[in-house]
């Protein structure tokens, strides 16, 4: 192999690795975080509820199970903790209770309030005045105290489930975490609104005793038990909660990766194969057999696979850490998620991307080394006209898949259509890759007239050699395409939905007015006290969680839904397109609204089983179906069920319709402000935004790959070109006339890639628009079209014209 | 094989029928007989500190047939690639009628090669993807020019190729390649054609076809035909055989035959 070419092979053959192993370093950091020890540090074990829903389907040897991790506590009975506290070994088992508390007066500042029985967990002890021993006696740690100005003695307003009320601080407590606040044991039970319900059972141990964990789990019977590093998840449930989708997440863009760095190194492994064939069919001439050429191909390959890929692995560890902390600066990752570094991302993406290209090397070969070597040297230089039958068969196949995903698509709509898009993009970048020489033919055709008129010589020159080399050419607009349609997808699904997010929320909001809140949410008083306001009209509470639900799309499967709780007049507030039945019907106990998104086949009246925030399942009576799920949720429940299985009562918003005077309310409750409607809708844009932020960092790493793929096939196809180009500048072609051709073929190969990468995009990004968001939705800003175009043309075009006026640069052309 | 002698109309023909064929026009003057083709002038060549050719001087006449003989490394193809503007030489000048190769650019260097200078070359160097007509026009083409229908369809019978007219050259067999070469140099109706070895890889019989076409140009059209070679036989087709050694001319034979011709190459 041409030393500048196996350069070119190694270059895109390390990236690939690298760019896999980062997705192997996500993958492990995602399974290997936990939430912060801090408060259950001391711990032997912490008993909690699953947090997670888990289904079992089938039975026998199909029996599935799926999984669903839960947002908001799933709460321990604290009678339990008498059963623990009788485990050998056992000193204490601690009822813990959080509860947000929001200090009101000057600026509202959120401290974390607990039962006195939990500064047992912490080395916290009383440094002035006593232990809580009222309902309305607080302890704060030293630093929140000095912070507010108050001592024991002091009152002090807090803001809890109402309006603000008076305690009395009773004593301050040092050497515990901050920000913390404890009441009586009772007091935090009340205060949480379930009292009979901690969020954990904390297990701490007796002096010098050894707890058994085994013990612990049959002395509470249907609760998990938390040891070592999983006590933090307890304590902190962010990163457990995402864990699933970010685990996900990291899976499918890795194998997205995966499947771009096969299309990329096999086109190029070809191009370098196929710049050999003269030496290959001489080869065979003198008398090598079909498999001892292979071998030396496939041994060359791996020579050079090997210690690329192991660099590349290596490097993986350095991009996955960029990854990881670009994520977490960004807020996309929740802080504290940690990094872990092991060789297995390494070993693993190195292995696949040897695995990999010595592979595609030996398919490379096989038309090669099969060939009868006097066919072989006649076959050297010109391409066989014809692509080979299993070619067009399985592109084709490819085809009719991509079509049958798109009726699909339209047919079944909802999240079937979402589910079947990545199958759409997926055949139709298959059908792109394994058609490619007829596209190639197809572009040369239609851009080859124009050219020859604009430049009859250069033109010429471009065309005819486009138009002989098909085969070389769909090696290099495979991953230009590849490229385009990958990003273009990517990008303008993520500002599609956005722009359907907000504008379904604009066209939904019928609320003047919104009050929002600063601090950790609003007291459902608030909305109460807001309906009392003269001159208002209709008041919505809005509580927001997360439910589980089984969906079809295609299949049924559990996921986790977006849900609002509402109470009130919703209907007056909020217009999610209502398409049967009412939103009023919401006020009624047991009842849900369904987006079309989700429900299939739902009619009002039919029951919904779902699982509330906590993993409490219930069975729900539709009252109502309604097309805008992108602004609002997918599921709508009455707000008091939500907040019964919600982690805090607090609401998130409540709308406001009249044009009474909300001063009052502001005054009553600390944090509260009353926004316009179109402050809210920018709320729920930049959520969106945020949202998709995560896979917009990480397709920047494999569309940075796919680039690099570009640029180095690009380079190996013009390098591959040089005894053409020589022999052109013997019969007299001059060294402007070849350049000026080969920017011409430039024009054509980037010209042709991009029209099929735009037609894949266009067809993915107008099924997803027609069946998920509406048409209306679609969202392709043209400067970043334009921006991905030239980010995919600018570098294509240098890796053509640089390597090409290098060969050209020679004074005097020479032939080998 | 015929004898290449007997069967070659003389030197002096020539000379008339290329006078009778410079009235077409452009060409007039070029084919001045007697004139000077290439003229070149105390030409060195080095490559690092090896010397390939050492102090050489040469003219071409128009409407000659010039063998340039010589052992390999005997400077022969430096020679041929400094003569045809391929190369430029560490000093010394080449003219190219009246036109001064030193003093040009890579690009009208490569124009004048195009549109004035004709190859064969051993390895025939037809362009696989395209049809044999395409081939043979190309330099028209990347001149820009219009092919000649007449002077073509003359050139593709001569060479005998006009039934193949859209094969490509990889269905094409070693002599028709390079009979297709040949035609391709004469298209441009050049001032000189330059062969670097063209029957080296072909039969006795088919080299004999090849070197009669380049025979048949001289005789025919006037045209001035320079022929690198190691083989006698081959050197036997020109009127004037040049030996080379060690970069320098060390002898000439005029009318050689192929038995002169080895005879001074065992003396080399």
């Amino acid at each position: 192999m041409r030393k500048g070419i196996a350069f070119g092979v190694a270059t895109a053959l390390a990236v690939a690795a690298m760019v896999l192993g980062a997705f192997g370093v996500l993958i492990e950091s995602g399974a290997r975080s936990h939430g912060r020890l801090d408060r259950y540090a001391s711990a032997a074990a912490v008993v909690h509820g699953k947090q997670s829903v888990t289904v079992v389907k089938g039975s026998g040897d199909s029996k599935q199970s799926e999984s669903r991790p839960l947002v908001e506590k799933n709460r321990v009975p604290v009678a339990q903790a008498a059963a623990l506290k009788a485990v050998a070994g056992v000193g204490d088992a601690v009822a813990d209770f959080s509860v947000p508390v929001v200090v009101a007066g000057g600026t509202p500042s959120t401290l974390t309030g607990h039962g006195w029985d939990s500064a047992k967990l912490t080395p916290a002890t009383l440094a002035a005045g006593t232990a809580p021993a009222s309902a309305h006696d607080v302890v704060l740690d030293t630093g929140s105290a000095t912070r507010l100005g108050v001592h024991p003695g002091s009152e002090i307003a807090l803001q809890i489930g109402g309006a603000p009320e008076n305690y009395r601080v009773c004593g301050v407590s040092d050497g515990g975490p901050t920000s913390t606040l404890y009441f009586t044991q009772q007091q935090a039970g009340t205060l949480s609104g379930h009292p009979d319900r901690a969020d954990a059972l904390v297990v701490l141990p007796a002096p010098h005793a050894h707890v058994s964990i085994s013990a612990l789990k049959q002395a509470a019977p249907g609760l998990a038990v938390a040891t070592g590093a999983a006590r933090g998840d307890v304590e902190d449930p962010r990163i457990q909660t995402g864990r699933a989708d970010e685990l996900a997440m990291y899976g499918s863009l890795g194998g997205a990766g995966l499947l771009v760095a096969l299309l990329v190194v096999s086109g190029l492994l070809d191009l370098s194969v196929r710049d050999r064939t003269r030496e290959l069919a001489v080869m065979r001439a003198v008398g090598a057999t079909p498999r001892q050429v292979r071998r030396v191909i496939v041994r060359e390959m791996a020579a050079i696979a090997v210690p690329a890929a192991a660099l590349g692995g290596v490097a993986s560890l350095g991009l996955g850490a960029l990854l990881k902390s670009v994520m977490t600066a960004q807020g996309v990752l929740p802080a504290g998620s940690s990094l872990s570094l092991s060789p297995i991302p390494v070993l693993g993406s190195a292995l696949v991307t040897v695995a990999a290209a010595v592979g595609t090397a030996w398919l490379a070969t096989r038309r090669v080394s099969k060939i009868r070597p006097v066919q072989a040297l006649g076959e050297t230089a010109v391409e066989p006209t014809r692509l080979p039958r299993w070619r067009v068969v399985t592109g084709l196949v490819f085809v009719v898949l991509g079509a049958a995903m798109l009726v699909l698509t339209f047919a079944a709509g909802g999240q079937a259509a979402q589910s079947s898009l990545s199958g759409l993009v997926i055949s139709l970048m298959w059908a792109v890759a394994l058609l490619g020489p007829w596209i190639a033919r197809a572009g040369v055709r239609v851009l080859g007239a124009p050219l020859r008129r604009f430049s009859p010589v250069a033109g010429g020159l471009a065309a005819a050699s486009s138009r002989a080399a098909a085969v070389r050419m769909a090696a290099v607009i495979t991953p230009i395409a590849l490229a385009l349609s990958f990003g273009a997808v990517q990008l303008f699904a993520q500002t599609t939905s956005t722009k359907a997010t907000s504008a379904q929320a604009r066209d939904g909001m019928r609320a003047d007015r919104v009050l929002m809140s600063s601090g950790p949410g609003i007291p459902h008083a608030a909305y109460d006290a807001a309906k009392a306001v003269p001159g208002v009209r209709d008041v919505t509470a809005v509580k927001r969680t997360t439910v589980v639900m089984p969906v079809w799309n295609l299949d049924t499967s559990l996921q986790s839904l977006q849900a609002q709780g509402l109470e009130g007049g919703a209907a007056g507030t909020l217009d999610p397109k209502v398409t049967a039945g009412s939103l009023a019907g919401l006020n009624e106990p047991g009842t849900v609204a369904l987006s079309s998104m989700v429900a299939h086949d739902v009619e009002i009246g039919d029951t919904q089983q779902l699982w509330l925030g906590d993993g409490t399942p219930v069975t729900l009576k539709v009252v109502a179906l309604y097309d805008h799920g992108f602004g609002f949720g997918d599921v709508l429940l009455p707000r008091a069920l939500v907040a019964a299985h919600a982690t805090t009562a607090l609401d998130d918003y409540v709308l406001v319709n009249g044009d009474g005077d909300l001063s009052s309310l502001s005054e009553r409750f600390a944090g509260l402000h009353a926004a316009t409607a179109s402050d809210y809708g920018r709320t729920l844009t930049e959520q969106a935004r945020h949202d998709g932020l995560v896979g917009l960092i990480a397709v920047v790493a494999i569309a940075g790959f796919i680039l690099v793929g570009v640029v180095t096939t690009l380079g190996v196809a013009t390098a591959s070109r040089r005894r053409e180009l020589t022999l052109l500048r013997l019969v007299g072609a001059t060294r402007g006339q070849l350049l000026r051709a080969l920017r011409l073929e430039t024009v054509i190969i980037l010209g042709t890639g991009t029209v099929a990468g735009a037609a894949v995009a266009g067809l993915t990004l107008f099924a997803f628009a027609a069946g998920v968001t509406g048409l209306p939705m679609l969202s392709i800003p043209p400067l970043a079209c334009a921006a991905l175009v030239a980010a995919v043309a600018v570098p294509g075009a240098a890796a053509v014209l640089v390597p090409g006026r290098r060969i050209l640069a020679r004074r005097s052309p020479r032939i080998e | 094989m015929t004898a290449p002698r007997a069967s070659s109309a003389t030197p002096i023909a020539a000379r008339a029928h290329g006078a009778h064929h410079g009235e077409h026009g452009e060409h007039a003057a070029r084919t001045d007989p007697g004139g000077a083709a290439v003229t070149l002038e105390r030409v060195t060549k080095t490559y690092g500190r090896v010397t390939a050719l050492d102090n050489v001087s040469w003219t071409f006449r128009r409407g000659t047939f010039t063998a340039i003989m010589g052992t390999s490394g005997s400077g022969k193809s430096t020679f041929l690639h400094c003569a045809s503007g391929l190369d430029r030489p560490t000093s010394g000048t080449v003219r190219l009628g009246d036109t001064e190769l030193g003093t040009l650019k890579e690009t009208d260097l490569t124009r004048l090669r195009r549109d004035r200078v004709g190859f064969v070359f051993q390895g025939y160097n037809l362009v696989p993807s395209m049809d044999v007509e395409r081939n043979i026009t190309l330099p028209l083409f990347l001149g820009g020019r219009k092919a000649d229908r007449r002077w073509l369809t003359e050139v593709v019978h001569r060479v005998g190729m006009a039934e193949r007219m859209d094969h490509k050259p990889s269905q094409l067999s070693g002599g028709q390649q390079q009979r297709v070469a040949v035609a391709r140099a004469l298209v441009t109706r050049p001032e000189i054609v330059f062969a670097d070895e063209p029957t080296a890889a072909l039969d006795p019989r088919t080299a004999g076809h090849v070197l009669r076409l380049l025979r048949e140009a001289v005789d025919q059209t006037g045209q001035t035909v320079v022929l690198v070679t190691h083989d006698p036989a081959a050197a036997a087709w020109a009127d004037t055989a040049v030996f080379l050694s060690e970069g320098r001319i060390v002898d000439e034979l005029a009318a050689p035959t192929a038995a002169a011709v080895l005879t001074r190459w065992e003396t080399l």
